[in-house]
């Protein structure tokens, strides 16, 4: 059985693009794969026109491409502030400038307030943003974020669209998996889509939002054709 | 600031105390207990570094102090070389080892039980194999020759011992006092809440842990030297006794784990009751009954051991000056 095959696909510097698609298309996979936490067994990954097939997370996140965890990994036993510290020391040894860029990461996502929290108190809300801290403490060029709305209240989405596209102007590119259509809508320059492990449409979020293989995908075989007639 | 200083002035004194201790107690047996509190703390403190900081548990820490009474005995014995340059070498074979056994394991991914079960075996076949080898005197021992001396690292009294026991545990506060305000430390705390996470937040996990286990054989080394200096004998069943590597980890977690006093708070009350028991109860075998009932309670009702039992009430009492002394020391 094959998760994920022959997609193909590219981000470009200083896009938001999104990764859609049915349970199990993959989607998490594929951010696995391109994240070096799974190898692929063929293909090209390509970051800043340099292959990473075969490179650790770790090497992956050093070079400024680093992902969240769509079941969110806090680090329960610490505190909000140290957990974003762990990220921001991926570019400083120095423990005073990892927690400063820690509280700058904190005002950018809305944490301020929760710094001296316990991780594990946190909130799912919470959790998700602490999620999205630790990544941007690495000071990344590509962000991927793995369903980051996922369990969240509309005014909770609300905020974090305003956080995300905060990130993009401050220069950070984004490719981000998400089931929420509204946010999706919202965020995306572009849209892929992928269902069972192939690549089924891409383009603007509208583009693919209409497209006919893309109802099917999501809700079965002759669901294009009822909607139109409905329509 | 007034905060951390006052918690250095605590420390200052506390030290200050146990330096100047030896000169009210006249008494060699109370000695000889400390010098052994002290001993069993720092290597509780060498295997905390590993499984309280970094998370991962090892059940064969004597691997590193059998080995480091080894190398400064056999140093000592065939070459006739100081053990006051020895217990470096110690050092530096006990940290190898680390590296070895560290790359071995973490490399092949074994953590939890795994990796308890893979260093417990190293250990075993450490202590066979210095059974069967001619240099390490077999089954028979390295005996060691009485000379006191600073050179020899051998003292004329037992006050001599305490105060090299005192260095070596002041040694290894100190490394985890560091460990626990730097990025290192903040790694290894990362690698035990969670190694996915921390590896994507970019840090290189296999790298770290092998960081942390080498240290723990460092430290594991020179305590070798320090036993054979003292008792003057090493055997394969004494250098890679299980019942050490149960004991560093044991006072550790009953002091608390990833704390920078729990192997010194642990080996504190687990030696002063094991004593205690001793000498009030006379039928043989029954104290061990009543160390192995006060070390059940501990454990299961305390499962962050005795500091994180002390850290909890302050919280409770709504006083938590402590915790955010804590928080300080640990970002």
């Amino acid at each position: 059985m094959v998760a994920v095959s022959s997609v193909d696909l590219e981000v470009n510097e200083k896009e938001i693009v999104s990764l859609i698609g049915p349970n199990g298309a993959g989607k998490t996979t594929l951010f696995a794969m391109v994240a070096g936490f799974l190898k692929a067994d063929e293909g090209e990954i390509n970051f800043e026109n340099a292959s990473i097939v075969g490179m650790k997370p770790h090497q992956i996140c050093q070079r400024g491409m680093v992902r969240t965890f769509q079941i969110t990994q806090p680090f329960a036993g610490l505190t909000t502030l140290q957990n974003i510290m762990v990220g921001a020391y991926s570019n400083t040894p120095q423990t005073i400038s990892a927690r400063k860029k820690a509280e700058e990461v904190a005002e950018v996502v809305g944490m301020t307030s929760l710094l001296s929290q316990g991780a594990d108190g946190l909130t799912v809300a919470g959790r998700k943003r602490l999620e999205l801290a630790r990544a941007l403490a690495t000071d990344p060029k590509l962000l991927l974020l793995d369903e980051v709305m996922a369990g969240l209240n509309p005014a909770e989405i609300d905020e974090i669209v305003k956080v995300i596209k905060g990130i993009r102007d401050r220069g950070v590119t984004i490719f981000l998996i998400e089931h929420v259509m509204k946010a999706v809508m919202n965020l995306s320059d572009r849209t892929y889509v992928l269902n069972d492990g192939k690549l089924i449409a891409s383009g603007t979020p509208s583009s693919v939002a209409e497209n006919p293989q893309v109802i099917e995908a999501y809700l079965g075989h002759g669901a294009a054709e009822a909607m139109a007639e409905g329509a | 600031m007034s905060n951390l200083r006052r918690h250095l002035a605590f420390l200052v004194l506390g030290a200050l105390g146990l330096i100047i201790l030896p000169y009210f107690i006249s008494s060699r047996f109370y000695i000889d207990v400390l010098t052994l509190i002290f001993f069993t703390a720092y290597l509780g403190q060498s295997w905390n570094i590993l499984g309280g900081y970094a998370g991962q548990f090892s059940f064969g820490g004597v691997m590193f102090f059998g080995t480091g009474a080894y190398v400064s005995s056999i140093l000592l014995t065939t070459f006739g070389f100081p053990p006051i340059f020895g217990i470096f070498l110690a050092i530096l074979g006990g940290a190898f080892l680390g590296l070895i056994v560290g790359y071995m394991s973490f490399r092949s991914g074994l953590k939890g039980s795994y990796f308890a079960l893979i260093t417990l075996a190293f250990a075993e076949l450490l202590r066979v194999l210095a059974n069967s080898v001619e240099f390490t005197g077999g089954g028979v021992g390295l005996f060691l020759t009485y000379a006191p001396g600073l050179s020899n690292l051998q003292f004329e009294t037992p006050v001599g011992f305490y105060y090299f026991a005192l260095v070596l545990m002041f040694i290894s506060i100190a490394i985890v006092y560091w460990l626990e305000g730097s990025r290192f430390g903040a790694q290894l705390v990362a690698i035990r809440e969670n190694e996915d996470a921390a590896e994507a937040l970019g840090i290189d996990t296999l790298r770290c842990k092998i960081y942390a286990i080498m240290i723990m054989g460092a430290m594991g080394g020179a305590a070798g030297t320090f036993y054979s200096q003292k008792y003057l004998y090493l055997d394969p069943p004494i250098a890679y006794s299980i019942h050490l590597s149960v004991e560093m980890l044991l006072v550790t977690i009953v002091g608390g784990m990833g704390t920078i006093f729990g192997p010194l708070v642990g080996a504190f009350v687990l030696h002063t009751v094991n004593e205690v028991a001793r000498h009030f109860i006379d039928t043989p075998g029954l104290s061990l009954i009543v160390y192995g009932l006060i070390l059940i309670i501990i454990i299961g009702y305390l499962p962050n051991g005795l500091i994180g039992a002390f850290k909890k009430k302050e919280k409770k009492s709504g006083s938590n000056s402590l915790d955010k002394k804590r928080s300080r020391e640990e970002s």
